[in-house]
């Protein structure tokens, strides 16, 4: 590789490829580009993302979400000490008392499963693994070469 | 004259030149034109001062080079790996175009296959190669600036721009040997 093949070689790939002329846009183009400015335009203030919003509507969203979290933080604090929150929380134990016992039995069966796993053997464990990265990769390989195909028909 | 009106005027002077910016890095005509929406896109937003600004068609084209660049990252990494598998991961070694010889000699005829081989040509070339040929060919860009952007070594690019250079070298003598040849 001379420096003056070098030279030459970028000369004439440079000549050549400045001597292209420009593409031209598929016609829809601008009518695209037009019709998603008038949607943009023909839809409510709060569409566009929020640093885009008009800064009377910022400030406005900003004091109504702080109110908001205000609001929410108070009734978190005050309410449990509340004579309606003890009634409800009775009421609601009440309620859930049937799902203590589905939750034992799940309880049960997933310490059961966790016995079984700790008596299989490491190797069980790491052909799984081996199994699912394998089909992992297949599923990668084939999406690969499913897009290149299509890619290259178009 | 509406703002509507004075863009769709602006985004017609500049259309061909964000598109081709575009195509020629991605070579896929679907996703060159969601790029180039893209592009006008945020023009639109910018409207007021790209208007009246000489610097607009510099600001466009960067924009389209990066849009198109962030587009060719983002499918890089999942794909790469597979895709140099599929493709050999250097210079395709396919015939380029084929072109009857011309029956008269004229200029015009001529440059034009030529200029269509070339742009073939530029599209077949992988994009590990293709990308910084077109950066620093016709968007100007140096080699640090190209390692800067595609986060590769400076070596890495030297190479590949050279790989690029030899590989559409090749197809246009072919072709001058084909059309000599008769």
């Amino acid at each position: 590789m001379s420096s003056e093949y070098e030279k030459s070689l970028e000369a004439e790939v440079d000549r050549e490829l400045k001597g292209l002329p420009e593409l031209t846009a598929p016609p829809g183009l601008a009518l695209r580009v037009m019709r998603v400015i008038a949607a943009r335009k023909a839809g409510a203030a709060y569409r566009p993302p929020w640093q885009q919003w008009p800064a009377w509507l910022r400030a406005a969203a900003f004091t109504a979400l702080a109110l908001m979290f205000s609001a929410l933080c108070l009734a978190v604090w005050q309410l449990p000490r509340t004579q309606e929150m003890d009634l409800a929380r009775r009421e609601v134990s009440q309620w859930l008392a049937p799902a203590g016992i589905v939750w034992s039995a799940l309880s049960a069966v997933t310490h059961a499963l966790i016995l079984v796993a700790a008596r299989l053997g490491t190797g069980i464990w790491l052909a799984w693994a081996l199994l699912v990265g394998t089909v992992y990769l297949m599923c990668m390989g084939l999406g690969t070469a499913y897009f290149r195909l299509a890619a290259a028909r178009r | 004259m509406t703002e509507e009106q004075q863009f769709e005027s602006f985004m017609r002077d500049y259309q061909n030149m964000v598109f081709s910016t575009a195509m020629r890095l991605v070579v896929n005509q679907a996703e060159a034109e969601d790029i180039s929406q893209e592009v006008f896109l945020r023009a639109y937003e910018r409207f007021a001062e790209l208007r009246n600004s000489p610097t607009a068609g510099g600001w466009l084209k960067t924009v389209a080079t990066n849009l198109s660049l962030n587009h060719l990252s983002r499918y890089r990494s999942r794909w790469s790996f597979f895709s140099e598998l599929m493709t050999g991961g250097g210079e395709q070694d396919e015939m380029g175009p084929e072109f009857a010889a011309p029956e008269d000699t004229e200029v015009a005829v001529m440059r034009m296959d030529r200029r269509a081989l070339v742009e073939s040509a530029l599209q077949k070339l992988p994009s590990a190669q293709r990308v910084p040929l077109v950066l620093y060919h016709l968007e100007g860009l140096s080699y640090e600036e190209i390692a800067a952007k595609l986060r590769v070594s400076l070596g890495k690019v030297k190479t590949d721009i050279f790989r690029g250079r030899e590989a559409l070298h090749k197809r246009l003598n072919r072709h001058r040997e084909e059309v000599m040849g008769g």
